[in-house]
């Protein structure tokens, strides 16, 4: 049966919903194109006119930047003094998370106590912690920290915990020369350890008789630290091999690092692209590819190109080092990887026995210092000494203000988390005769860390970004760093790209960390 | 730095409920259950105790400077406001309560509280405050300071009496409501009354520590007149100054009249709630900019150039944008309507780079906007549209006008307020503006439109993946090298984009939560009904979706208030700026040198107070909404 | 409708049934479909559909789980998109041309297996929204019309409630409603009936069935095979986004062809 068709003449391109669709995102995509080209050009030319032109030379030019605390304190590089800042960053935030974490969980715990006093408690640091802008917490704990009284030169001597005006000293363990080498028998042992406790589990599956498998794993992981105590050296034959390695990643020529990453970008992009096609593929033939399909894959090869692209003319930049050469970004990643190697070389010298090499302690995995106040200079001013754990000022404050800011999140979380876990799970629990504390860590928490976790990984970024907030109480982090050099050089806009990629870094490995557990609990739901 | 709100779903509390079964079953079941759990309360006991102790004589300590806080009462909320001028500020505090009460009457906000619980309320405080007497003395390491009331420096019998006197309030309370203690009997509006009585029955009666300076036995307090005198500089105690008290009982009174009027207006006939409700919304949103860009900025108006410039432009705009506006939404003009539209955004985009006066291109901009959404929303007469177009177009030239003219307040500095103000300003300006562009985010990154997805999407993870602070400093530090010549942009407008930036892509990500929550088959509805996608998105699931995320946009709204805090490390005077830098570095004509913890402490509990208040606002709202029901 | 199928043996109603369906006289063509062929990534859901739907014609569409039926109708008012061969409705091609694809979908109305009414509009906002801000109808204009529609599907009383507080079937009555107020040349029906119990079906179906005496030209996919044999005119079984076969419902439930349609109702009926 034929019907005629009224309107049958070719669509208008302004009518046509595909042409629409295309092209409003391409005008907005173009737009937003416009923008960033004309704030560049616009910067770019008023730092023509003010004589100061964007580079990469700061990097290696030498400071006069003095940073209070840190793996260097007259950084010679502006490289170097961001690499302090970095390293100050990531000591905030790893401990402050750590901590957070243990504390958030009690406090999340007590919160849900049957016990009145400890119930209130919990509520009323909440209530207070939460509610009071970050930062002012960390101004009081610095107001506090500066108001405790000063060293005298009546304090020289030796302590577990001192507190002065100059922060807080205590005794502490630091790893040493034979740390690397001990570290590995440690993880070994640490790996035994799980085997043979599944070995006495399964024991004690078949036979009833108890099979105590973390009290073996347990008396397993302290023999071998205990062994590896002494037998570190035997690893002394890792040095020449890492040696080796870093020798010959040095000798290779520089075009092997924008190949590599050229190769990785094409073949991935053709990789993904394969499966798309593949998965549109039907035992008919090709499905119909939809115009957002085509998109994907158009997009995908892009990247894929403009990746491989960038990496050519990315390490074909000459950099200047701190002794005055340039090398190309491709000659310096090389090094960097050759030097790294070279460390791991010398962290497994077995010259790190019984000598005490600079900078380190002496020849053992780990040694242990008590803290110290002495004398320092002509002027014999009382400071604290090199040993034991100095936490200055600055660091108590941001630290502190951090980890008791997010604990108070976290708390909240563990609560939701355990509260959101089936009432009838805790019936069950208590009708087998477990009691509170074995059914709330064997039952409601394994179960409750599933709800928890999505929500903990945005506390952990939250504390990774508020370290930043170091700046006003002039604790050297990175931004603290980036900022002084940014008043010394004019260098905003690298500085800044510094500071981004940093945290952006920072930000992906904590989800790419948090999303991991994630999934494994998911795995263990089925 | 911005905590994704996390929002309490309220908890029954898990509170005591003591009498029905008497103190010893209470203590039994609450405190010692079990000997782990004794042994627990022990320990917290004796922590809360030695905190306890710790907090009075922190605060009761005679070292401690409270005069910094008390003394510089006005620098900490309006910063170097001129005095004669401070009517301006008191008549924007009146409207701003004024209308919170109307809106409280008219919404029935109030709800009914239990005075079982506010008895144990009253008898813990007042426990408390015995325990504190029995804790102290607080005042033994410093001289008593002259002129101190009694009950600091003598006895600590007054602590006695007033902790038992709550006590027995208390519960007399209790004994008095009988069985009906448990239900929800006392209006908690009617609870409100009494803490405003109690407020200003403290101002008009207790004396506040301000520093003075003694000169033949006779104390200077004015800082005026104290300015040039040498002499020791000592604490004494003096009623609140009357232009505080005066404006703040008028305040209360005038409150208490309009919440009574009314609540008896109110309930009438819905016809008239209805429309009494939309003029106080409409008030609302009028009275923000109106106050502080009008009444608290006094402008000093050009009137000819308002006319040139801006009254020209409105009459101008308003007649060329109400003819294209008929014209395209006649039903016959179909889709060169929509060609126009997509011309005239061209245009308002274009006007970036030609020089022109800044008021043209937002009415250039606005003509795209309305007439990209001329077709879906004008009617057959289209008289609605246009009447909303002339009221834009006229905003848009008053308030460019305003903003254009100088400040009549002087003060110094580049900005006319400082201190809470600054912060209330900062605050309630980002989110406003924050967000519409989170919801357009928000909707970019759940379009079916690759290229704006990929956009919203690299935006809102570039955003929030790095700290609030590296986008005030980019603001502050690059931000001027980056624009055209000629445009320059204050402190305070700079700390003012970087938070909305910065807030958008948090408030997308909630709105986003919101869109993604609602059924594939809304949309499908509408669609099969031959709505377009504008109307989709307006009548369908943006309502469903912002309501399905109104704790998390409020928890949104307290991050942002939180983290305005941040704006005193660009330097801005904003309210912790002056309570860390400023007071503790004043030397003159009083020192508070190094009183940093007393106005910390101080800023502290004033952002406790803001964002506790609204976290429970939100609570409640919450639940008038039903939104966890749904 | 608790004994639909044993109709079979009630002739006077079916004769009346058959008289209703041949009391209306079908009109032109107006849904015309051509070898319609659409894909979901690899999988094919339609393969090639031709069938036409006159003016008054009153048709069910049946078919196992997973056959296409939805994806038919659901392509006829664009809701998804065909990837090849021709669709037309009342004279317009249904192509990537915007304003075909908004008059169709205002003059094709649709219900859904899951009512979606609009949860946070009254019924009355909810049948009056679209003819306001599409149709461009006046308010009042369109609240008369929408009372008229409610008091036809017979619930006025529930004007001002939200969907939310009514029963499954008064919200499908609603939707229908909602649909009618655009005033629409031909109704689509997604298992109409399947998420309602069994009490509610039968109010929905009566209205179904008022509607098709009142001329309107309806698709319908339901497994109510009496509301089929009573109101349809043609029913067409689909199986692997095909069109098995098609015919008079006296044909199709008596006399089947095909050995998948046999198999089918065996297991249906
Ligand atoms: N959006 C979609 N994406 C991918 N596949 C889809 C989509 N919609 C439908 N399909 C697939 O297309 C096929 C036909 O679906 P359709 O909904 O048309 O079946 P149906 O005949 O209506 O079945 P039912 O009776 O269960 O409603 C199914 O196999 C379904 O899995
Ligand atoms: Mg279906």
């Amino acid at each position: 049966m034929t019907v005629e068709v009224r309107q049958h003449q070719r669509t208008p391109l302004w009518r046509n919903a595909a042409v629409l669709k295309w092209g409003a995102q391409i005008l907005v995509l173009i737009a937003v194109i416009v923008v960033f080209v004309t704030l560049a050009q616009t910067a770019s030319s008023n730092f023509t006119a003010s004589n100061v032109s964007f580079g990469w030379d700061w990097l290696s030019d030498p400071t006069g930047v003095q940073i209070r605390e840190g793996i260097d304190t007259s950084p010679d590089s502006g490289v170097r003094a961001l690499t302090v800042g970095m390293m100050n960053t990531l000591r905030v935030a790893i401990s402050g998370i750590i901590v957070a974490t243990i504390l958030g969980t009690i406090i999340g715990i007590a919160r849900l106590s049957s016990n009145w006093i400890v119930n209130r408690i919990a509520v009323v640091y909440i209530e207070t912690i939460r509610n009071i802008p970050l930062l002012v917490q960390i101004f009081f704990w610095s107001a506090l920290a500066i108001g405790l009284p000063e060293l005298t030169a009546d304090d020289v001597g030796e302590y577990w915990f001192k507190a002065s005006n100059k922060g807080f000293a205590f005794a502490w363990i630091f790893p040493d020369g034979g740390f690397w080498p001990w570290l590995i028998f440690v993880v070994v042992g640490i790996a035994v350890g799980r085997w043979v406790s599944k070995r006495r589990m399964r024991y004690q599956e078949e036979t009833g008789n108890p099979g105590h498998g973390g009290r073996y794993a347990f008396a397993v992981v302290v023999l071998f630290a205990v062994v590896g105590w002494f037998a570190w050296p035997i690893f002394g034959w890792l040095e020449p091999v890492f040696d080796w390695v870093s020798d010959l990643i040095r000798d290779l020529p520089a075009v092997i690092v924008p190949i590599v990453v050229a190769i990785a970008a094409i073949a991935g992009a053709a990789l993904w692209i394969r499966n798309f096609f593949e998965s549109r593929r039907t035992p008919a033939g090709f499905g119909k590819m939809t115009d957002d399909d085509w998109f994907r894959v158009i997009f995908v090869g892009f990247s894929g190109i403009v990746v491989a692209l960038l990496a050519f003319v990315v390490s074909g930049f000459e950099i200047r080092t701190i002794s005055g050469e340039q090398l190309t970004v491709a000659e310096l990643i090389l090094d960097g990887i050759a030097n790294f190697f070279g460390w791991l070389a010398g962290s497994f010298s077995t010259e790190n026995y019984n000598t005490v090499v600079e900078g380190q302690r002496s020849g053992g995995p780990l040694v242990f210092e008590k803290a110290a106040v002495i004398l320092r200079g002509t002027a014999e001013i009382p400071q604290y000494g090199e040993t034991g754990m100095v936490l200055t000022v600055p660091f108590f404050a941001i630290w502190t203000g951090v980890t008791l800011y997010t604990a108070a999140f976290i708390a909240e979380i563990v609560r939701g988390g355990i509260l959101a876990v089936p009432k009838g799970q805790t019936e069950a629990a208590q009708a087998v005769g477990l009691k509170r504390s074995q059914y709330l860590r064997q039952i409601i928490l394994p179960q409750a860390f599933r709800i928890i976790l999505p929500p903990l990984g945005n506390q952990y970024l939250n504390l990774f970004k508020n370290t930043s907030l170091g700046l006003a109480v002039a604790y050297a982090d990175i931004v603290a760093v980036g900022t002084t050099i940014i008043n010394q050089t004019g260098q905003s806009l690298p500085v800044v790209s510094v500071w981004m990629a940093f945290f952006l870094t920072g930000s992906l490995i904590i989800s790419a960390i948090v999303n991991y557990f994630n999934r494994r609990m998911q795995l263990v739901e089925r | 730095m911005t905590d994704e709100g996390v929002v309490l779903v309220d908890d029954q509390e898990l509170a005591p409920e003591p009498p029905p079964k008497g103190p010893r079953i209470w203590l039994r079941d609450n405190l010692f259950s079990t000997p782990a759990s004794g042994v627990m309360t022990v320990i917290s006991i004796v922590i809360v105790l030695f905190a306890y102790r710790g907090l009075l004589n922190f605060v009761f300590d005679p070292l401690r400077r409270w005069d910094a806080v008390t003394f510089n009462m006005k620098l900490l909320m309006v910063q170097a406001y001129p005095g004669d001028e401070m009517w301006r500020v008191w008549l924007s505090v009146g409207i701003v309560f004024g209308l919170l009460a109307a809106s409280l009457a008219m919404w029935r906000l109030g709800g009914m509280a239990e005075p079982r619980r506010i008895g144990a309320v009253l008898m813990g405080v007042g426990g408390a405050v015995i325990l504190g007497g029995l804790l102290g003395p607080f005042n033994s390491t410093d001289v008593v300071p002259p002129n101190a009331p009694a009950w600091i420096s003598e006895g600590r019998i007054w602590w006695f009496i007033v902790g038992a006197v709550l006590m027995v309030i208390g519960y007399a309370l209790r004994a008095a409501t009988g069985e009906r203690a448990k239900e929800s009997i006392i209006p908690i509006m009617g609870l409100v009354g009494v803490l405003i009585v109690l407020g200003l029955a403290v101002i008009w009666v207790v004396d506040v520590p301000v520093p003075a300076k003694i000169v033949d036995g006779q104390a200077i307090t004015d800082g005026a007149e104290a300015a040039g005198v040498r002499a020791p500089q000592v604490k004494v105690f003096r009623p609140v100054a009357e232009s505080t008290t005066i404006p703040w009982t008028l305040i209360a009174v005038v409150s208490v009249i309009v919440y009574v009027f009314f609540r008896l207006v109110g309930g009438a006939s819905s016809a008239a709630d209805a429309a009494i409700k939309r003029t106080l919304t409409v008030l609302w949103v009028l009275a923000f900019p109106v106050l502080v860009l009008i009444l608290l900025r006094k402008p000093e108006w050009d009137w000819a150039e308002g006319a040139t410039v801006h009254g020209l432009g409105f009459l101008v705009m308003g007649a060329i944008g109400s003819l294209l506006l008929w014209w395209m939404a006649r039903p016959g003009t179909g889709e060169v309507g929509r060609v126009v539209a997509g011309f005239l955004l061209l245009l308002a985009f274009a006007s970036l780079f030609i020089p022109m006066p800044f008021v043209w291109r937002f009415m250039l901009l606005a003509l795209a906007l309305f007439a990209l959404a001329a077709p879906s929303f004008g009617g057959d007469g289209s008289r609605g549209l246009i009447v909303a177009w002339l009221i834009t177009v006229f905003l848009v030239a008053f308030f460019v006008f305003t903003m254009d003219t100088d400040s009549g307040i002087d003060v110094p500095g580049s900005f006319f307020l400082g201190g809470l103000s600054l912060t209330i300003v900062l605050a309630f300006t980002s989110i406003v503006l924050s967000f519409p562009l989170g919801v357009i985010l928000a909707l970019g990154r759940t379009s079916t439109m690759p290229i704006f997805r990929l956009l919203c999407t690299a935006y809102i993870e570039l955003v929030r993946g790095v700290p609030l602070i590296t986008w005030l400093l980019v603001a502050f530090l690059m931000l001027p090298v980056a624009l055209p010549e000629g445009i320059e942009i204050g402190g305070v407008l700079r700390a003012i984009g970087a938070m909305t930036f910065f807030s958008a892509a948090y408030l997308a990500e909630n709105v986003r939560g919101g869109l993604q929550s609602i059924p594939a088959g809304q949309k499908e509805a509408s669609r099969a009904l031959g709505m377009s996608t504008i109307q989709m998105i307006v009548f369908i699931t943006l309502p469903q979706a912002l309501r399905a995320v109104i704790p998390a946009l409020v928890g949104q709204v307290i991050a942002l208030f939180k983290d305005t805090s941040l704006v005193t490390i660009v330097g801005l005077f904003d309210f912790l700026h002056i309570a860390r830098q400023i007071i503790p570095a004043q030397s003159q004509p009083f020192s508070f040198l190094g009183s940093i913890k007393e106005t910390l402490i101080f800023a502290a509990v004033v952002y406790w107070l803001f964002t506790f208040t609204f976290s429970r606002i939100s609570l409640r709202l919450e639940k008038r909404l039903g939104v966890g029901e749904r | 409708m608790d004994n639909e199928f044993s109709d079979q043996s009630a002739p006077d109603t079916d004769a009346a049934a058959g008289g209703q369906a041949a009391s209306r006289t079908l009109g032109d063509p107006i849904v015309v479909t051509e070898d319609v062929k659409k894909w979901f990534g690899d999988f094919q859901a339609l393969k090639g559909v031709t069938a036409t739907v006159r003016e008054r014609e009153v048709v069910v569409v049946i078919g196992p789980s997973g056959s296409g039926k939805s994806t038919y109708i659901r392509c006829i008012n664009r809701l998804e998109a065909h990837q090849e061969g021709t669709i037309i409705v009342d004279g317009i091609e249904l192509t990537n041309d915007i304003k075909n694809i908004e008059k169709i979908r205002s003059e094709v109305g649709m219900v859904f297996q899951q009512f979606n009414l609009f949860p946070h509009l009254t019924v009355m906002d909810n049948i009056t929204l679209a003819p306001q801000w599409v149709r461009k109808q006046p308010k009042d204009e369109a609240e008369n019309y929408a009372m008229e529609l409610l008091e036809r599907v017979g619930i006025p009383e529930q004007a001002d409630k939200y969907p939310g507080q009514l029963s499954g079937g008064q919200q499908q009555r609603v939707a229908i409603a909602r649909s009618l107020a655009m005033k629409p040349k031909i109704m689509l029906f997604d298992e109409p009936t399947s998420a309602l119990d069994p009490e509610m079906i039968k109010e929905v179906l009566d209205v179904m069935k008022e509607l098709a005496l009142g001329g309107m030209t309806m698709m319908v996919v339901t497994h109510e095979m009496g509301f089929a044999r009573e109101v349809a005119d043609r029913v067409m079984f689909f199986d692997y986004g095909t069109i098995v076969e098609e015919g008079t419902p006296e044909h199709f439930f008596t006399n089947p062809q095909h050995d998948r349609t046999k198999l089918f109702l065996s297991q249906i009926l």
